[in-house]
């Protein structure tokens, strides 16, 4: 509860307040006009340049995430010619052969001529 | 290409709701803003750069907050540049007080034509001259209430701000905002009390 007394006294600092922000001249008028140009044509200049910037790159991240994640999500599993070709190189892989031998070059001469002969190894 | 396009205009209509929203903030605090520095400077030079200061900073800094906290913000941006210039060494120049230093060197001071002239309510030039000083005595002694003080009353009392809005603006808690209230009703109930209506 506020005193009267204290009432009387901000209602009478109100008027007079009031009154003389009204009475304030032209001249005066017109450089806070300008003052206030000032101020709003800063606050547009960079701050909205920036978040033009900022919104932009933030739109092609988007994009190039959104389509990155669309690539990778259509593209097909790599895949082999051949399914059997994979079996059969397992199985050359799973020969039980001595691999001294097999990179011996004289193996593979003998293996030739064992070949050519007439069969009675 | 539409989600660009849709973005820009977004971008453009949004800014230029703010730069009116802000136009209108300022132009409605500009006045009161620039008797309130007139008041703790004693100059309307020194008020003009002070509110022309306070609008750049606030509009630069804080054009982006929401509009329910310009108005503290605003505030606080114009306290600080006021003790700025306090701090600056302008205790001399509050001594000689707002009224009596700008009435001979500054045209721009000097009265208003329209209070000059026939009131059509039809009061006299006596009650005209009896209110106006009555005015001036009351602005007098708001300028020469401490400065603190002075903030809290001229946040609270004129620009209407509530207690938390006023501790945001004078950047202190809300028992400190009643505390120096309090002080600046007393200072001016015993520094007016000849000059009673």
């Amino acid at each position: 509860m506020k005193d009267p007394e204290d009432q009387e006294l901000r209602r009478r600092a109100r008027t007079a307040l009031d009154r003389r922000a009204a009475g304030l001249d032209a001249a005066t008028l017109s450089r806070l006009t300008q003052a206030r140009h000032r101020a709003v044509a800063a606050s547009q200049a960079a701050p909205s340049t920036r978040w033009l910037g900022w919104r932009l790159i933030g739109s092609t991240a988007a994009l190039a995430g959104i389509a990155l994640t669309v690539l990778l999500i259509g593209e097909p599993p790599p895949q082999l010619p051949d399914g059997g070709l994979m079996v059969s190189d397992l199985e050359l892989i799973e020969v039980d052969a001595d691999l001294e031998l097999v990179a011996e070059p004289e193996f593979y001469d003998w293996l030739a001529e064992a070949a050519d002969g007439p069969g009675d190894a | 290409m539409t989600f660009v396009k849709i973005t820009l205009v977004y971008v453009i209509s949004s800014d230029d709701t703010s730069e009116k929203s802000l136009e209108r903030f300022l132009a409605g605090v500009e006045r009161r803003a620039l008797v309130t520095a007139e008041l703790a400077t004693g100059s309307l030079d020194e008020a003009l750069d002070i509110v022309q200061d306070s609008m750049l900073a606030f509009a630069r800094r804080y054009a982006g907050k929401p509009q329910g906290q310009w108005a503290p913000l605003f505030h606080r941006v114009l306290q600080n540049r006021i003790r700025d210039w306090h701090r600056r060494g302008a205790v001399q120049r509050r001594l000689f007080g707002w009224l009596s230093a700008p009435s001979n060197d500054a045209p721009a001071d000097s009265p208003d034509p329209i209070q000059v002239a026939p009131d059509p309510a039809g009061h006299s030039p006596e009650a005209l001259v009896a209110q106006q000083h009555a005015g001036d005595v009351m602005l007098d002694a708001i300028a020469a209430l401490p400065l603190r003080q002075r903030e809290a009353f001229m946040l609270r009392v004129w620009e209407g701000l509530d207690v938390s809005g006023t501790a945001q603006a004078m950047g202190c808690s809300s028992g400190s905002v009643k505390t120096h209230l309090s002080r600046a009703l007393a200072a001016l109930r015993t520094r007016l009390q000849d000059y009673r209506e």
